[in-house]
């Protein structure tokens, strides 16, 4: 609950164009991306961009359409430009896709795989809002009415600077020894059957700087990793043996259990 | 660990200050979206590393 508003609250603050896409097992991949289409009057195929030619797309359930379909989207998430008959179209800058997913359990679902999974930065766990919180959802005073009141705070340009100063933000030898640590013991932990990818430990170390910059700080200490390792690895992981029916919840707990096991850095 | 060895830039400073527009924002988002959960810092997380969440 809350994912659509909170794209679309991100993409009002940032002044960003916002799509949504229902996927459903009969989507094709030129619904997503678009397609050619014969002009009778051009006397030529003219490209209709599809849904994808945004800034942020929430995906919405992105387990429920077919594996063509979800590599389709992902491909364009990895390269931020689409191919259709031999022509590239570059995506608009920036582009985001926010997806969700429907429990693996429920029939009538393609989990995605592990490599396509690896392509997402961190997984947000919305939660419920509190009883106070929920008054003012129903008052009007959060929530779709708060939105229709958002103005846009940023614009992209000034995103792509705070993108830059993201990037600048100081991560000593010594962090980065403790994101080995942490990524390693996920190799090597005998109840996971795959561990944390080098893509994975280099997005750890991005959310990392980008986290130190929202907390004020131009440096990053071993909390911001900490704090960050099971939103962007729990979802990189496989679990060996899978004991329940939740093998995210599985996979969050095994990574707690390295995040409290391996020494922080003082 | 080494203390830290390059300060935040003056351009940094001015973007994360409590009145910066990043905190600005911050701050209208958990307005809009109510939750007990980090959803909304998470959210800005992936803007900054540019990455999709």
């Amino acid at each position: 609950m809350g994912k659509t508003t909170l794209a679309q609250a991100v993409a009002r603050g940032l002044e960003c164009r916002f799509r949504r896409i229902q996927f459903t097992s009969d989507l094709l991949p030129s619904d997503v991306i678009g397609v050619s289409v014969y002009s009778q009057t051009q006397e030529r195929f003219e490209f209709n961009p599809g849904p994808i030619f945004t800034n942020i797309l929430l995906a919405d359930e992105i387990n429920r359409t077919t594996p063509k379909t979800q590599s389709a989207l992902l491909e364009a998430m990895n390269e931020r430009q689409i191919t259709v008959d031999s022509q590239t179209y570059p995506l608009p800058q920036p582009f985001w896709v926010i997806a969700t997913q429907n429990p693996a359990e429920h029939h009538g679902t393609y989990p995605l795989p592990e490599s396509q999974l690896d392509r997402f930065l961190l997984r947000i766990r919305m939660g419920y809002p509190s009883p106070e919180d929920q008054r003012a959802i129903v008052r009007g005073e959060a929530g779709l009415r708060r939105l229709e009141r958002l103005e846009p705070l940023l614009s992209l340009s000034e995103v792509t600077e705070l993108q830059r100063d993201a990037r600048a933000v100081e991560v000593t030898e010594a962090v980065v020894d403790y994101e080995m640590a942490l990524v390693e013991a996920t190799r090597r932990h005998a109840g996971l059957e795959l561990g944390v990818s080098p893509r994975g430990m280099l997005m750890l170390h991005r959310a990392a700087q980008a986290w130190a910059l929202l907390e004020g700080r131009g440096f990053c200490v071993p909390h911001d990793v900490k704090r960050l390792f099971v939103a962007v690895c729990a979802h990189r992981v496989l679990v060996r043996s899978r004991t329940t029916e939740r093998p995210t919840e599985q996979a969050e707990a095994l990574l707690d259990e390295i995040r409290q096991g391996v020494p922080v850095p003082e | 660990m080494r203390l830290p060895i390059r300060p935040a830039t003056e351009s940094m400073k001015e973007q994360i200050s409590v009145e910066s527009p990043l905190a600005r924002l911050e701050q209208e988002l958990r307005q809009v979206v109510r939750t007990s959960s980090d959803a909304v810092r998470m959210a800005l997380v992936a803007v900054l590393a540019e990455g999709h969440p």
